[in-house]
């Protein structure tokens, strides 16, 4: 049995420095295991004193126990993203195992394309080039890819943001390995980035359908429309290249504005929901 | 109330899951028990705005769960939910993945969200675990991580499905803990086939079968209703509902007639649940 406690006049010592290392030290200790006496310290300790004192100890707590942020999330914050944003896209980051495959073998099949330097293909690269994002984000949503859809859905996040970032997150990792190998196709600069503006339309375009059908039938629905339309095209005198020439741009344009609208309509209605 | 269902129907292609239910759910813990596909998750999902009903009306805090945006939104703030499975994105971590739900619910405050995270980690006791990958975790702590998230910001309801899938008797304690200290300021909605948590926790319990009501009361109301239906006898006798020897030799008999020298037991919530649902409904 401990018989020696710390009295009111020894607090107030305490508090104001008034005592030795060894003094101070002692108190320490005894309080740490006599909640008499930390209840009598506690309740002598000035308010803006505890505030300090709480406010040190949360921040001891925060080094402590709260785990570094993933290296997707430090380096989005890096590139100057708010933390709310890097955090969902990190954690995109950590669902992306299915669009990143899918969409490296797209990729694969579009470099096989150039490195044939045949007209066929470069028609093979322009059915590839656009229908890289357009999987990636196909396979970014729904429950099949998203384990935790069902929370997301009942959460207050707004679905249009959680839709953008991860469709963003998808372009900038899919898009610039495709441009880079178009760049590879001698003699066209049209080739590689003239399908820049279909990828988007087709991409926002996954994304309104995806408001009614699963994200993946509406990839395939688009893939299989566009591999047609190279297929006709490459059969006639003009050549693949007119499915991406400036005269036929504005109606990509207009398809991207149309289906950003109805996506932004079904986005905010409950059944919008992805 | 919290919670007010309205004539509410829900059809998955052609097949009805809930038929014109009225309900109304107010501060405490309620149970929803039933046997698989009687409706018990497509109301937590209806409820929790995760699902349209096909007719009828949801009202959450007096508000429509599936009208405008900002309605919507406003009932999505104030509810947290578990779903019967949450599979957990891999590579995260159980800090990760609560401080991606706390951003999804809008902690923008980093250290105010970290200090909730550290909160709701502390009460399902998953404090010292923090920095762990899920994957390497348990199915209980798994399923206690999910609970955790659903736990941010002591939402004024809080919908449970399957809550204690997976835990461990000790695990099964500390969750009613954890619930009974909730439920005295906010209300919960807890679907379930582990009729010992309705008995434990519930003030009230609504049985489902079929996509409707088939119970809506107190526990001891709905355990009452077998009262003079279970009795304790020697060997098995043909015609009850259910029976089974029990571990000091005999046999516990729910329904049918009076075994032959049979002594009457104490129903449970249990007893009283499966007669209810070998009972067929009444013509309306």
């Amino acid at each position: 049995m401990n018989a020696w406690h710390v009295d009111d006049e020894l607090v107030d010592r305490y508090l104001r420095g008034a005592v030795t290392m060894g003094l101070a030290a002692s108190v320490e200790a005894h309080v740490t295991g006599c909640e008499e006496c930390r209840l009598r310290v506690g309740a002598r300790v000035p308010p803006q004193v505890a505030a300090r004192v709480l406010a040190t100890w949360d921040d001891v707590r925060e080094r402590v126990e709260v785990p570094r942020p993933p290296w997707a999330v430090r380096i989005l914050r890096g590139a100057g993203l708010g933390e709310a944003s890097a955090v969902v896209l990190g954690a995109a980051r950590s669902m992306s195992t299915a669009w990143t495959a899918a969409s490296a073998v797209v990729l694969a099949f579009a470099a096989l394309a150039v490195m044939t330097g045949t007209d066929e293909g470069r028609a093979l690269y322009l059915v590839v080039a656009p229908l890289v994002p357009v999987v990636g984000v196909a396979m970014a949503f729904g429950p099949t890819t998203d384990p935790l859809t069902e929370i997301t859905r009942a959460a207050p996040f707004p679905a249009a943001r959680l839709v953008l970032l991860r469709a963003a997150g998808v372009a900038v990792t899919s898009v610039p390995p495709a441009v880079v190998v178009g760049l590879l196709v001698p003699g066209s600069l049209l080739l590689a980035v003239g399908w820049l503006l279909p990828g988007l339309a087709f991409v926002v375009a996954v994304l309104a359908a995806s408001t009614w059908v699963d994200p993946r039938l509406a990839g395939a629905a688009v893939c299989t429309a566009w591999a047609c339309a190279v297929g006709g095209a490459a059969g006639r005198a003009e050549g693949v290249l007119v499915l991406v020439g400036l005269g036929v741009q504005p109606l990509y344009l207009a398809l991207a504005v149309l289906a950003a609208l109805v996506l932004a309509v079904r986005l905010g209605r409950a059944k919008g929901d992805l | 109330m919290t919670v007010v269902l309205k004539s509410v129907g829900k059809r998955y292609k052609g097949v009805v899951a809930l038929a014109d239910v009225d309900l109304e759910f107010g501060r405490g813990v309620t149970g929803l028990l039933g046997p698989n596909g009687a409706g018990k998750t497509t109301i937590l999902r209806l409820v929790s705005t995760a699902l349209e009903p096909s007719s009828g009306t949801v009202t959450v805090f007096g508000r429509d769960a599936h009208g405008t945006h900002a309605e919507r939104t406003a009932v999505r703030r104030g509810l947290g939910y578990l779903p019967q499975e949450v599979a957990f994105p891999p590579g995260m971590t159980v800090f990760g993945f609560v401080d991606y739900i706390a951003v999804l619910k809008e902690w923008t405050d980093t250290r105010a969200r970290h200090a909730e995270i550290r909160r709701v980690l502390d009460v399902v006791g998953l404090g010292d675990l923090a920095t762990r990958r899920i994957r390497a975790l348990s199915g209980g702590q798994r399923r206690r991580a999910a609970l955790a998230q659903a736990l941010l910001g002591d939402p004024g309801l809080l919908i449970l499905d399957e809550p204690t899938t997976g835990l461990d008797p000790e695990q099964h304690v500390a969750f009613r803990s954890v619930l009974s200290g909730i439920a005295a300021r906010a209300t919960v909605l807890l679907a379930t086939h582990q009729t010992e948590d309705v008995a434990a926790l519930c003030d009230r319990v609504v049985v489902l079968a079929g996509g409707g009501v088939r119970f809506d009361g107190g526990v001891r109301d709905l355990t009452a209703t077998a009262d003079g239906r279970v009795w304790l006898c020697e060997g098995d006798h043909p015609g009850a509902v259910a029976s089974w020897r029990t571990g000091a030799g005999r046999h516990r008999r729910i329904g049918g007639s009076p075994p032959p020298e049979g002594d009457p037991a104490e129903p449970t919530l249990e007893d009283a649940y499966l007669l209810m649902l070998a009972t067929p409904r009444k013509a309306t």
